[in-house]
């Protein structure tokens, strides 16, 4: 075989391919709440939607904070809260901003590191989400009992029931890498499974840094 | 867009729609997928179209969105939803297509299968180079250097003429 003398085959499949355009154009309408363009704007307005309920929490949780300054049993929960907030609202900014300036016609390499990086972004809020926000629990009941209802968990609650739910959301961290490592695969039979699987384990995170890898090799040489 | 700008887009897409085809064969391992995929990159190339800037060659930029579009596809990366538009028609463009490419000799069906089994990137380079597009070009598309594109380019050669011999 002969690349060179199989261009001109390759450049006679041409003829052969006689799609009608315009009706793919016209279903484009009705494709527009699927496909990778309707998955960014989802995406986009599920960051929008998110960002505004964290920044309502991160109102109420810093009124909070100016209202219980001197109680340290309040703050250090609180304070902790806030700076989970912010984080994750910088992630949404960062990601909404990367979504807002997807295209694909620009350098394969650039448009490939682009949509890698958001994924990876994804990955690792999905992977906080799961495997931490238990931890939080603690953290949370006392913060909406006190900001709520007025009442002292700290009080309320015998000392042993407060370590034994902040042991939970530590010992949950890995329970549950436990039981995606070892069960994931049940539950990878389907794309959307397998996708959310993917992200837990940490493969998903393995091949967005390969594929990155790869792409960076592209550049330097 | 204005329709003036929608018939200027088919016109220009008509003229180079065996793009879709190549690359649907090339990133599509299983082919049921390649109708999917079709109308995946024909969108984006709609969507996008308010973008191109007629300086440039049409092929060069059609083959960036289509080849962005088919790995992203391809990886899984951001994959939307079921299909939910019937794709029949263009089912029965690619059998049609299908059937000519057969008609052209095992050759091409077998550079296909070999060019199937290279990674995503080595996938785009080499089927820039087999339309004929020059080492400058290629660079620019990929976005990487004109040396790299030239040691890439003899590497995939070599690798599928060992392939098709073996």
């Amino acid at each position: 075989m002969n690349l060179d003398t199989l261009k001109n085959q390759w450049a006679a499949q041409d003829s052969g391919f006689d799609i009608e355009v315009a009706i793919r154009v016209k279903t484009a309408g009705k494709r527009s709440r699927t496909g990778l363009k309707w998955l960014l704007r989802r995406h986009s307005l599920f960051v929008l939607f998110n960002q505004a309920m964290v920044a309502v929490c991160i109102v109420l949780n810093g009124i909070f904070i100016g209202n219980h300054f001197r109680e340290t049993r309040f703050l250090i929960p609180a304070i902790v809260l806030h700076l989970a907030m912010i984080g994750l609202i910088v992630a949404d900014a960062f990601q909404h901003e990367a979504v807002s300036k997807m295209n694909f016609d620009g350098p394969l390499a650039d448009v490939q590191k682009r949509i890698e990086k958001l994924a990876i972004l994804r990955v690792r809020i999905n992977q906080f989400i799961f495997l931490l926000a238990p931890a939080f629990w603690p953290v949370l009941l006392v913060l909406l009992l006190k900001g709520m209802l007025g009442v002292d968990a700290f009080a309320v609650f015998p000392p042993l029931w407060l370590i034994a739910n902040v042991a939970f959301g530590l010992l949950w961290i890995p329970f549950a890498w436990f039981i995606v490592r070892t069960f994931g695969e049940r539950f990878s039979k389907t794309r959307f499974g397998k996708s959310v699987i993917d992200d837990l384990t940490g493969k998903r995170l393995l091949r967005a840094r390969a594929w990155l890898k790869e792409l960076a090799d592209l550049e330097e040489r | 867009m204005t329709s003036e700008t929608e018939k200027r887009f088919l016109e220009l897409v008509n003229r180079h729609k065996g793009i879709l085809y190549k690359v649907a064969n090339v990133y599509c391992g299983r082919r049921d997928d390649r109708a999917d995929l079709i109308q995946e990159i024909t969108i984006q190339l709609w969507r996008s179209f308010e973008r191109y800037d007629e300086r440039f060659s049409f092929s060069t930029w059609m083959y960036r969105v289509a080849i962005n579009v088919a790995i992203s596809f391809h990886r899984g990366s951001l994959r939307g939803p079921t299909e939910t538009v019937p794709l029949d028609d263009l089912e029965r463009d690619l059998q049609a297509a299908d059937r000519h490419l057969d008609s052209l000799g095992d050759d091409i069906r077998r550079l296909y299968q070999l060019i199937g089994e290279l990674d995503d990137l080595n996938k785009a380079i080499i089927l820039l180079y087999l339309e004929g597009h020059g080492q400058d070009d290629i660079a620019e598309t990929v976005g990487m250097t004109v040396s790299n594109v030239s040691t890439r380019v003899n590497r995939i050669k070599q690798k599928l003429q060992r392939d098709f011999e073996a």
